[in-house]
């Protein structure tokens, strides 16, 4: 009779190899099997499934607070300076989208709805993956903590807008945070909040923005590290095995 | 012979200087380490910890404290064989430094002089 070797939840494994160093991966991971099997003899193999997950989670919690702890200096220059690239490149594409209008007769052959939603999309879900990878290139062994905080400053930036909204419509000075937004091509900052700014209408925006900009912009940064982590991994395991 | 001698040098040492103070995890992580000598890896540590404090910690918790020991110079490791157990994977060995000693017997110290004559503390444990 063949008997089965039990295995951990891959998912659960393959976001460990994710968060952790890549000289701390294999050790973490060697760890939690050596555990996942011994708990799989001792009480079967749904509880060591749920044992592993629940590590997992705990262990990828650990990690992201550990790299932060260790070098908070840096990971406010990469959360910074990984915004500021994003920012940077959304510019570019919107003042690339500005010339293309004034010095192109681009309308003659495509609608400018088309046009428009092909910039868009290319701001949204094209470019949060480069900058995912970028940054996640430049914080080697800590690709996910870095994208992450990226996205947390990208979230700071977007409540603060909004709350700025907020004191604005009770009656306190307007400050001008600018809004790196492709919204921003329609209603430039000068011209104030583009809105009603009531507690409602403001709360209804909110909600339109992290659901249809900042969800997918965290997702697609954290895809590009991803994407960025595993290349690498793969192409470090590709040079151990040749050696 | 030599291990014992060691660490009462050790504590010597350590008493004497007026070192880094530890948190009460990084406290236990240490002692765990001294007390597993050459056993002390990820697993084992986690094990001794749940065992001896009840505490149930995750692996990624022991391996962050571990890293940051190891910049401090309170711990070296070293790498095992890799294990068919493990799925191909080495273990990871951690051993106190005399600088990690040191740090323990500071904190010790501290805790035992913050705690000196306090009948309250006691009557109430």
């Amino acid at each position: 009779m063949t008997r089965h070797r039990a295995t951990p939840p891959h998912i659960a494994a393959w976001l460990v190899n994710l968060v952790a160093a890549p000289e701390q991966a294999e050790t973490i991971l060697g760890d939690l099997l050596e555990e996942f099997s011994s708990i799989v003899s001792r009480s079967g193999t749904a509880p060591a499934r749920r044992w592993y997950w629940r590590q997992s989670v705990r262990t990828i919690a650990h990690l992201i607070r550990g790299q932060v702890r260790n070098a908070p200096a840096e990971t406010v220059a990469f959360a910074v300076g990984g915004f500021l690239l994003y920012v940077v490149v959304e510019r570019a594409l919107q003042m690339s989208a500005q010339a293309i209008i004034a010095h192109s007769n681009v309308y003659y052959y495509i609608s400018a709805l088309v046009f428009w939603r092909a910039i868009d999309d290319v701001g949204r879900y094209v470019l949060p993956v480069m900058v995912g990878w970028t940054i996640a290139r430049a914080a080697r062994g800590r690709e996910m903590m870095v994208a992450l905080s990226v996205g947390i400053t990208e979230t700071a930036w977007i409540l603060a807008i909004y709350a700025n909204w907020l004191l604005a419509s009770s009656g306190r000075r307007w400050i001008n945070i600018p809004d790196f937004s492709m919204m921003s091509i329609f209603c430039p900052p000068e011209s104030g909040p583009p809105h009603d700014a009531s507690v409602m209408n403001t709360v209804r925006l909110l909600r339109f923005t992290l659901t249809h900009w900042w969800i997918p912009t965290i997702v697609l940064l954290l895809a590009g590290a991803a994407i960025r982590r595993a290349t690498s991994s793969g192409r470090s395991l590709r040079r151990e095995t040749a050696q | 012979m030599w291990g014992d001698f060691r660490y009462i040098l050790f504590y010597i040492v350590g008493v004497m200087s007026t070192g880094d103070y530890l948190g009460a995890f990084e406290h236990l992580v240490l002692l765990s380490l001294l007390r597993l000598n050459d056993r002390a890896y990820g697993v084992t540590v986690r094990q001794e910890i749940a065992a001896r404090t009840g505490r149930d910690v995750s692996v990624g918790a022991i391996y962050t404290t571990l890293e940051r020991f190891e910049v401090k110079g309170y711990v070296r490791s070293r790498m095992g064989e890799p294990t068919a157990e493990r799925g191909g994977r080495a273990k990871r060995f951690f051993r106190v430094t005399a600088k990690g000693v040191r740090a323990v017997n500071s904190t010790h110290e501290a805790l035992r002089s913050m705690s000196l004559g306090l009948e309250l503390v006691r009557s109430l444990s």
